[in-house]
């Protein structure tokens, strides 16, 4: 794509390089052949070489004076018959200023006689008749490289160039062609001109092949024809068969042009299409009337010259047409701009070129007695030279001066580029880069698709300046937009829709329900991944080609950044997912845990209970009273144990749904501690542990629910009675701790048995993960609830719960209360 | 006389297994946790060991494997007997190489029935 783009810059460059030199070596020829003019008898007016007069020129000459009109024939001077315009000036040239001359007229059909006196071709006539028609040639030809260089990529902007060129050239040897009469060749151009048009016509708006082929076989046809026909009709002198097949294609080529530009307009459905042709038209007809002048004028004189392709001024409008409506020349910064710059170098161009061809032939005139023509090579060369560097310049100079906030936007946009490029969170990116774009440019309203995954469809990512309810509908991939977007890879506007292709109705029609004026797309890796959707611009002027190309270097750029966005975004929802995932399965599998735990220690009791109540009610005749007994006393042990675990598990249950409410009153909780020791005594010694307490001799006051302080104590002493192996010793012990920075009261249990693995600890106090799965050898037959509530309860009094231990060193459960501030801390 | 060993750390239990099935002419042993249950096993190697899967020292499940595992004791039918009662749970002791499986609570009726069976003494 790049090298095409190189490949085919680099032909336009040297087709516009080589235009432009001919136009200047012609101009320097001109200008130089023409010196000899200055100070030379002349006849008083100019013919043309086949002795048509011209009388565009000065008014004050005597040939207007005398009443000589345009188009009328010279057929002798003086009696000598005139055989050509260049025999006429050579025998005037011998005479003598002020000689009067008698010349035989003809005059439309009528033949007269007319006196004229010969005049001197002075400086001032030499201004008129040279440099001014070079500087309207000039212009023509600028005119066309505007339009060439500002759409490129059109064939009709090369049509159009050519024209332009084709029409410059004539006039540039306008002067020539009615004094030395060498150059001639220009005289055809309008031929190329009137081609030109022809295939616009034929391109405009879309290419019409079938309509193609026909014209140019109607065009051969009709040339053939009408050439025989005008060699028929007009019997002016010198009328040579080119001069008249070129009259005649001129001729069916305008006609053809007008047909078809009219054709499509009424074919077209497409608003924006319509109103561009309709311009184009006018300017057609402008054209037309133009060289139907001409043609008036030839028939009813039987008589015509195509010197008189003067008339091809009128195509001017049609140019004009053509760039506004194609160029969105509306935007008259851009139009000034490129105007002042062009007027700018021509102007500079031009006064160096004519100022160094005079000096240069001066002085090799002087050393050398010729070599004018090494002058006007020279100066060419330089001036060629100069014109690129000299039109960069001039170009910076007119932005940074003129039109700075065209300048500034460009600067706003290119660094935001750079910021955008290193957003990832997907959002702010969207966000950042609409609203840079929008303020920067100011544009009504604008918004951002974004293709989704997994979706066929262009969804609104963005928005911005649109109502709730207008928002755009997304877009399908398979929308023809779509598709061209991706292929064409630079924006569209909806003043080119011409270049949409077959679809073009259809996507004009979208982007004008949608209120978009321009589509910028984002290409990833060859894909279309987003567009940038923007409004009218808030001046209403069109986009400009540097806009759409800034604009394209910032999507590209974006693209990146938004493939890497979605990427991170991708990966976030994608991790977050697994996390979700893997804690609803640890929560499932913690459920599930917690429930074959209850599960089984409830069915621990119940076996004994159920097994027990069995074999009694077998055996209840046959077996002796001890056992009966003893079975029974097991029944209502296990019975109790069993309420217990229901009562530990509906506590539990309250705590964590925050509906345990306490009874918090001053209680003293060395006294508590002694009670719960006290009621515990009977199972340690039925496991002959020894069970102390390490308690202080005073009372000290807590602020707490007393029943719920015992259920703690007695769970932590009977854990460790359970626990701790036959012969172990338990020590209770109470002591002041401090409790995040507050005194608090430590109560606490110690054990001398095996003790619990640190990675264990902490899952102890949690009511799911314990039990079946810890380390610890003595824990098994927990309920795994005990400890739980054990800090629950600590919590909800402030405090905490605890355990600290050394494998083989016993382990020592604790739970810390806070103590009134007033009461103070024990140490 | 068929040799029962009742491994099971709470004495309730292995009582209750051994009143179930005194009336039926066993010869019972007990024992209070993994360690033991294995110990006894090998020194008397019984016909049949009523495994409890949570129990101090070796859980039933290992003391099933190391069983299964010694040519010595690999005979010996093992019926787990757990408080575990899930179809999962009977898998496993399946799986650990256990040849029974008892959930608690039990009937006594039933536990005689399953032991008499798996001693391939007709009822």
């Amino acid at each position: 794509m790049a090298v095409k783009n190189q490949s085919s810059n680099l032909f336009r460059n040297l087709v516009v390089t080589a235009l432009g030199l001919l136009y200047l070596l012609i101009s320097a020829y001109c200008m130089v052949t023409s010196r000899d003019w200055i100070n030379r008898p002349f006849p008083g007016f100019l013919v043309l070489r086949n002795n048509y007069v011209s009388t565009f020129f000065r008014g004050d000459w005597p040939g207007n004076r005398a009443g000589l009109r345009n188009l009328d024939i010279i057929l002798s001077a003086n009696g000598r018959p005139v055989k050509d315009g260049h025999d006429l000036y050579h025998y005037i040239s011998t005479l003598a200023p002020g000689t009067q001359v008698v010349y035989d007229v003809q005059s439309g059909k009528e033949r007269v006689s007319m006196t004229i006196p010969v005049k001197t071709f002075t400086l001032s006539d030499w201004v008129f008749v040279f440099p001014l028609a070079m500087f309207v040639g000039l212009y023509g030809f600028l005119s066309g490289l505007i339009i060439l260089f500002i759409k490129p990529k059109n064939a009709f902007s090369w049509y159009l160039f050519i024209a332009f060129a084709s029409v410059g050239l004539l006039f540039a040897t306008n002067g020539e062609r009615v004094t030395s009469h060498h150059i001639f060749f220009p005289i055809y151009v309008p031929c190329l001109a009137a081609a030109s048009f022809l295939l616009f016509a034929l391109n405009f708006p879309a290419k019409a092949r079938r309509a193609r082929a026909i014209s140019i076989a109607v065009l051969c046809a009709l040339v053939a024809v009408l050439s025989l026909y005008t060699r028929a009709y007009f019997t002016g002198a010198n009328f040579s068969p080119l001069d008249r097949v070129s009259l005649v294609f001129t001729l069916i080529s305008f006609f053809f042009s007008v047909y078809f530009q009219v054709r499509s307009y009424v074919r077209s459905a497409d608003p924006v299409i319509r109103q561009k042709i309709k311009l184009v038209i006018i300017g057609f007809v402008a054209a037309f009337l133009g060289f139907s002048y001409i043609f008036i004028f030839a028939i009813m004189q039987r008589k015509m010259n195509l010197y008189y392709t003067i008339y091809h001024l009128a195509p001017i409008p049609l140019f004009m047409g053509y760039a506004i409506v194609k160029h969105g020349l509306f935007d008259l910064d851009i139009f000034i701009r490129r105007t002042a710059s062009y007027v700018m170098v021509s102007g500079i161009v031009i006064l160096a070129f004519f100022g160094l061809t005079m000096l240069l032939s001066l002085v090799l005139q002087n050393f050398t007695g010729q070599s004018s023509q090494i002058a006007a090579v020279v100066s060419t060369l330089l001036v060629v030279m100069m014109f690129r560097p000299l039109r960069t310049r001039i170009d910076r100079t007119l932005d940074k001066k003129f039109f700075r906030e065209r300048y500034e936007y460009t600067a706003t946009i290119r660094k935001a580029s750079g910021i955008l490029a290193g957003l990832i969170d997907l959002d702010q990116l969207l966000n950042q880069l609409l609203n840079t774009v929008m303020d920067a440019i100011k544009i009504e309203r604008g918004l951002i698709f974004l293709k989704e995954k997994d979706r066929e469809e262009f969804c609104p990512a963005v928005t911005s300046g649109y109502a709730a309810d207008k928002s755009p509908a997304a877009i399908d991939a398979r929308h023809p937009l779509i598709t061209l977007l991706e292929s064409a890879g630079r924006p569209l506007q909806i003043s080119d829709s011409e270049e949409f292709g077959d679809n073009r109705e259809l996507i004009a029609r979208m982007m004008q329900g949608s209120g978009i004026t321009l589509l910028v797309p984002a290409i990833y890796e060859r894909r279309l991944i987003g567009i940038l959707a923007l409004g009218e611009k808030k001046s209403g002027a069109w986009y400009s080609k540097e806009d759409q190309e800034l604009l394209q270097t910032l999507m590209i750029q974006t693209a990146v950044s938004i493939e890497n966005a979605r990427k991170v975004q991708e990966l976030k929802k994608m991790v977050e997912l697994e996390i979700s995932f893997r804690e609803l399965q640890k929560l499932d599998k913690m459920k599930d845990d917690f429930l074959s735990m209850v599960s089984h220690d409830l069915r621990t009791p119940m076996t004994s209970i159920k097994g027990y109540a069995s074999i009694l009610s077998e055996k209840i005749g046959r077996l002796d009273q001890d056992r009966q007994l003893r079975y029974l006393g097991i029944i209502i042990k296990e019975s109790e144990r069993l309420t217990r675990l229901i009562n530990d598990l509906l506590d539990l249950q309250r705590f964590e749904a925050g509906r345990m409410v306490l009874n918090l009153q001053p209680v003293d909780i060395v006294q508590l501690a002694r009670e719960s020791l006290e009621s515990f005594q009977g199972a340690a010694l039925a496991r002959k542990q020894v069970l102390e307490a390490d308690l202080p001799e005073r009372q000290i006051m807590v602020n707490a629910d007393a029943d719920r302080v015992s259920q703690v104590v007695a769970n932590l002493l009977s854990n460790a009675t359970k626990f701790t192996p036959e012969s172990g010793k338990i020590v209770l012990s109470i002591a002041g701790a401090m409790l995040d920075g507050k005194p608090g009261m430590m109560v606490s249990v110690k054990d001398s048995g095996p003790g619990i693995p640190e990675e264990a600890q902490s899952r102890l106090f949690s009511k799911f993960q314990q039990v079946e799965k810890g380390g610890a050898k003595s824990e098994q037959k927990g309920s795994g609830l005990g400890l739980a509530l054990v800090r629950e309860i600590a919590e909800h009094h402030g405090g905490k719960a605890g355990v600290e231990s050394e494998p083989g060193q016993g382990a020592r459960f604790y739970f810390i209360l806070p103590v009134p501030t007033k009461e103070g801390a024990n140490a | 006389m068929p040799r029962i060993l009742i491994a099971d750390d709470a004495e309730n239990i292995r009582e209750l297994v051994r009143v179930s099935l005194e009336d039926e002419g066993y010869e019972i042993f007990e024992a209070s946790d993994g360690n033991d249950a294995l110990e006894k096993a090998r020194k008397l190697k019984p016909d049949m060991v009523i495994l409890d899967v949570m129990m101090p020292g070796k859980t039933g499940y290992v003391v099933c494997e190391e069983l299964k595992a010694d040519p010595a004791t690999k005979h010996i039918f093992v019926l787990f007997m757990t408080a575990r009662g899930s179809p999962l749970a009977q898998a496993t002791a399946n799986q650990r190489g256990g040849d029974g499986f008892m959930a608690k609570p039990f009937e006594p009726a039933q536990l005689r029935d399953k032991v008499k069976k798996a001693l391939g003494i007709a009822g």
